[in-house]
C-alpha cells in the first residue's frame, strides 16, 4: 500500500505507528514530557517573577500551550487530551498505576448519573472559565493561573476517586465541551474496521479491557459503531485492547462528523453556538459597547480596586453573557425562519435549532484560531527571552528577562490578512455544513434548499460579526 | 352549478403561497444579510472613526510626550501622530489588569502593571517610511486581547490597502453565499 493510501486507510499500516500504539505505555510516553513541563510551569508561576509578561510559566501556558491547543483541535480534535497531565493524574490515582494493569485501585468507581451525562455542565464551566479570564484576568495573573492549575488537578483527582473512568474529562473539564465539539470537525478519527468482527466479539475488550489493558477510559464503545469524535481522546487504549486488530486510525475529510453523526443533540448544538458566539457576537459587542456600558455602570456603582473592579467586571460580564444570549436567540430565530421557509408543519423549530446549530462549529473554531494566531505571532519573541531568564535561575525563575523582544514573526498587516483568511475559510465551511445539514434533514432537495436559506443567512450574519470585529482596530 | 361553485371555493386553497416561491425566499434572505451587514459595518466604522482622532502629544523640553492609559481592551489615546526624527516619550499606565504596549517597528515593548506608569524615550528614525504602524498589547489579557490595538501615524501616508480589506472580504463572503444559493437552487430544480 502506498504511504498516502495508508494515511486515509489506517495509520497503523506504518510499522512505527503500529509498534508505538501497541505499547501499553504509549499514552504515558506522551504524557511524561507535558507533565514535566507543567510541573516546571507551576513552580515558576508560584515562585517566579509575579508578572504575566516575564514569568516563564505564564508565557509558556498562555502563548505556547493555548496556541498549540487550538491549532491541535483543527487537525487532531482531542489530540491534546491524550497528553493532558490533569486527566492523567486523576487516572493514575484512581488506578494506582501509570500504565500497567493494576489489581488494586483506590477509586470508588461509581457510575456517573445518567441525567448528567451530557455537555450542559461542561458548557457552563467553559462560559465561566472564559468570563473569569476576561473579567479577572486568569491568563494575566500568576496567582490566578496557579489557582486554575490547582483546581484542575484537585478536580481531576477528586472526581477520579469517586466516579469511574475519566468522568472529569468527559463532563467537568472546562475545556471538554470546546474540545469535544471542535474534534467533530477534525480530519482524524479512530474507528472500528469491520462491524461483523465486533458483532461476533464476546469480550468487548475495547470497552471492558483485557488482562493487560483497561479499555476505553472515555466510555466510548467502538463496537457499537462510533459516529463522532466528541469523546474520543485518541489514547489508543481500544487499539491495544482489541484482540482482533479491528481498530483503525485514519485521516478523513474535514468536518465529517458534523453532518454524518447519527442524531443531533441539544447540548451539542447549544455548545456549538456558544463557542461561535464567544468569538464573534461577543467580540463585536465588546468592541462596540464596552466603553459606553462601562460609563453607564460607573454612574451606578463605585469602582473597586483592580482587578476586583466591579464596574469593569459587571460591564464585561453583561456584554459577555449578553452576546452569548443574543447568538442563541439569533440562531433560534433563524431556525424558526428555516421552518417557515421549508413549509414543513410537523417539525418543531427546536428540531431545526438542534440540527443546524452544528453549522457554526467551523466558523467558531477558525475565528478562535484567528484570534490566537494574532496573539502568538505578536508575543512569540518573549518565549525566548523568558526562557533565557529561567535558565539563569532554574527552576524558580526569579530573574526578570532583560527585555521582551518585539519579534513578531509576521507584521500586523499580514497577520490581519491571515486572520481574514482563516475567518473566511471557517465561514465558507460553515455554509457548506449548513447546506449538508439541510440535505440530511430533508430528502426533498427543494425543501432542503428552502430550509438552508435562513440558516445560510445566519451564518453570514455571524460571519460578518467576526469579520468586522477583526477590522475594528485602527 | 353546485359543481362550479365547489371549484370556485377550492381555487384559493390551491393557489401557491408567496412563501413557497423560491425567488421571494431568496430575496428575504438577501435583505436580512444586507441589513445586518450594513448595521454591523456602520457601527464598527463609527467606533473606529471616533477613535481615529490623532494626538500629537505635548512638547516638553523638545520631547514629544504621550501620556497613554491602557485598559481592557483599548488605549487612550488610541491614535498617535509623530514625525520622522522626533524624540518621543511614551508614558504608559494600565488602569485595570496587566497589559503590554508594543510597536514592532520601533522595537518597543513595555510590560505594564496596574496603576504603575512606565516611561520610555526614543527617537523616531529619520528614514522611517510614512505609514500607519500598529501599537498593540503584548501580554495576553482576555477574550478582547486581539482587539487591543492602536495606531501610530508617521508622516503623511498615502492610500492604505488594509482600509479596504474588510470591504473586499465582505464582498468575497457575500459571493460565497451567493454561490451556495445558485448551486443549491440549481440542484433544487
Amino acid at each position: 500500500m502506498k504511504w498516502h493510501k495508508k494515511l486515509t486507510t489506517d495509520l497503523r499500516e506504518f510499522g512505527i505507528i503500529k509498534r508505538l500504539t501497541d505499547l501499553n505505555s504509549f499514552q504515558f510516553i506522551l504524557i511524561l514530557p507535558t507533565m514535566l513541563i507543567f510541573i516546571l510551569a507551576t513552580v515558576t508561576i508560584v515562585f517566579g517573577v509575579q508578572h504575566a509578561g516575564f514569568n516563564w510559566g505564564m508565557v509558556f501556558t498562555w502563548v505556547v500551550w493555548w496556541g498549540m491547543l487550538i491549532a491541535l483541535f483543527v487537525i487532531f480534535g482531542r489530540g491534546w487530551c491524550i497528553m493532558c497531565p490533569f486527566g492523567a493524574l486523576g487516572e493514575w490515582v484512581q488506578r494506582l498505576s501509570l500504565w500497567w494493569k493494576s489489581k488494586w485501585g483506590i477509586g470508588l468507581n461509581l457510575k456517573y448519573p445518567k441525567r448528567l451525562k451530557n455537555l450542559w455542565m461542561a458548557i457552563v464551566f467553559f462560559v465561566i472559565f472564559i468570563f473569569l479570564d476576561s473579567g479577572y484576568g486568569i491568563s494575566n495573573s500568576p496567582p490566578l493561573t496557579a489557582g486554575l492549575l490547582v483546581v484542575l488537578t484537585v478536580g481531576a483527582i477528586w472526581v477520579g476517586l469517586i466516579f469511574e473512568k475519566r468522568t472529569f474529562c468527559l463532563y467537568h473539564c472546562p475545556l471538554t465541551a470546546f474540545i469535544g465539539i471542535a474534534s467533530m470537525m477534525a480530519p482524524f478519527e479512530v474507528r472500528r474496521k469491520d462491524a461483523d468482527v465486533c458483532r461476533q466479539c464476546k469480550t468487548k475488550a475495547c470497552f471492558n479491557g483485557s488482562e493487560n489493558t483497561y479499555g476505553c477510559p472515555m466510555n466510548v464503545f467502538q463496537g457499537s459503531g462510533v459516529d463522532k469524535n466528541r469523546d474520543c481522546i485518541l489514547c489508543t487504549e481500544c487499539v491495544t485492547s482489541c484482540p482482533y486488530n479491528n481498530i483503525k486510525m485514519r485521516f478523513r475529510p474535514f468536518g465529517y462528523d458534523l453532518w454524518n453523526r447519527k442524531k443531533g443533540k441539544l447540548d451539542e448544538s447549544v455548545g456549538s453556538i456558544v463557542i461561535a458566539g464567544a468569538v464573534t457576537i461577543v467580540s463585536l459587542f465588546l468592541v462596540l459597547f464596552l466603553t459606553p456600558v462601562r460609563s453607564a455602570v460607573s454612574s451606578i456603582l463605585f469602582s473597586g480596586t483592580n482587578p476586583g473592579d466591579w464596574v469593569r467586571i459587571i460591564s464585561i460580564g453583561f456584554l459577555f453573557l449578553g452576546g452569548i444570549a443574543v447568538t442563541l436567540l439569533l440562531m433560534y430565530g433563524f431556525s424558526y425562519l428555516s421552518k417557515r421557509f421549508s413549509g414543513v408543519k410537523d417539525i418543531k423549530a427546536k428540531a431545526f435549532f438542534v440540527n443546524f446549530g452544528y453549522a457554526l462549529v467551523p466558523l467558531g473554531i477558525m475565528k478562535f484560531l484567528a484570534d490566537i494566531l494574532d496573539h502568538v505571532l505578536r508575543t512569540w519573541g518573549a518565549v525566548f527571552d523568558v526562557t533565557r531568564a529561567l535558565a539563569k535561575d532554574f527552576p524558580l525563575d526569579r530573574v526578570y528577562a532583560s527585555e521582551l523582544t518585539v519579534r513578531q514573526l509576521v507584521n500586523p498587516a499580514w497577520t490581519y490578512v491571515m486572520q481574514l483568511l482563516l475567518t473566511g475559510i471557517g465561514f465558507g465551511f460553515s455554509l457548506y455544513v449548513a447546506y449538508k445539514l439541510s440535505q440530511r434533514m430533508f430528502a426533498d432537495r427543494n425543501i432542503a434548499f428552502k430550509a438552508f436559506l435562513p440558516i445560510g443567512a445566519s451564518v453570514f450574519v455571524v460571519g460578518m460579526a467576526a469579520l468586522w470585529a477583526l477590522s475594528a482596530a485602527l | 352549478m353546485p359543481e362550479e361553485k365547489k371549484n370556485l371555493q377550492e381555487a384559493p386553497a390551491n393557489r401557491i403561497s408567496i412563501y413557497s416561491k423560491i425567488p421571494f425566499l431568496i430575496a428575504i434572505a438577501v435583505v436580512i444579510c444586507a441589513v445586518f451587514t450594513t448595521g454591523i459595518a456602520y457601527s464598527i466604522l463609527s467606533v473606529v472613526g471616533s477613535r481615529a482622532q490623532y494626538v500629537e502629544g505635548e512638547l516638553v523640553d523638545g520631547v514629544r510626550e504621550f501620556n497613554i492609559s491602557s485598559l481592557q481592551w483599548d488605549y487612550d489615546p488610541a491614535a498617535l501622530k509623530v514625525e520622522p526624527g522626533d524624540t518621543v516619550r511614551f508614558i504608559v499606565t494600565s488602569d485595570d489588569i496587566m497589559h503590554g504596549f508594543a510597536i514592532n517597528e520601533l522595537g518597543i515593548n513595555l510590560a505594564l502593571k496596574p496603576d504603575v506608569g512606565v516611561s520610555q524615550e526614543m527617537v523616531i528614525p529619520e528614514d522611517m517610511p510614512s505609514g500607519v504602524y500598529t501599537m498593540y498589547c503584548s501580554i495576553f489579557c482576555g477574550i478582547g486581547h486581539p482587539y487591543m490595538k492602536g495606531a501610530m501615524l508617521v508622516g503623511e501616508p498615502g492610500f492604505e490597502v488594509s482600509k479596504i480589506l474588510p470591504y473586499i472580504a465582505t464582498a468575497i463572503m457575500a459571493g460565497m453565499f451567493t454561490a451556495f444559493i445558485i448551486i443549491g437552487r440549481r440542484k433544487a430544480k
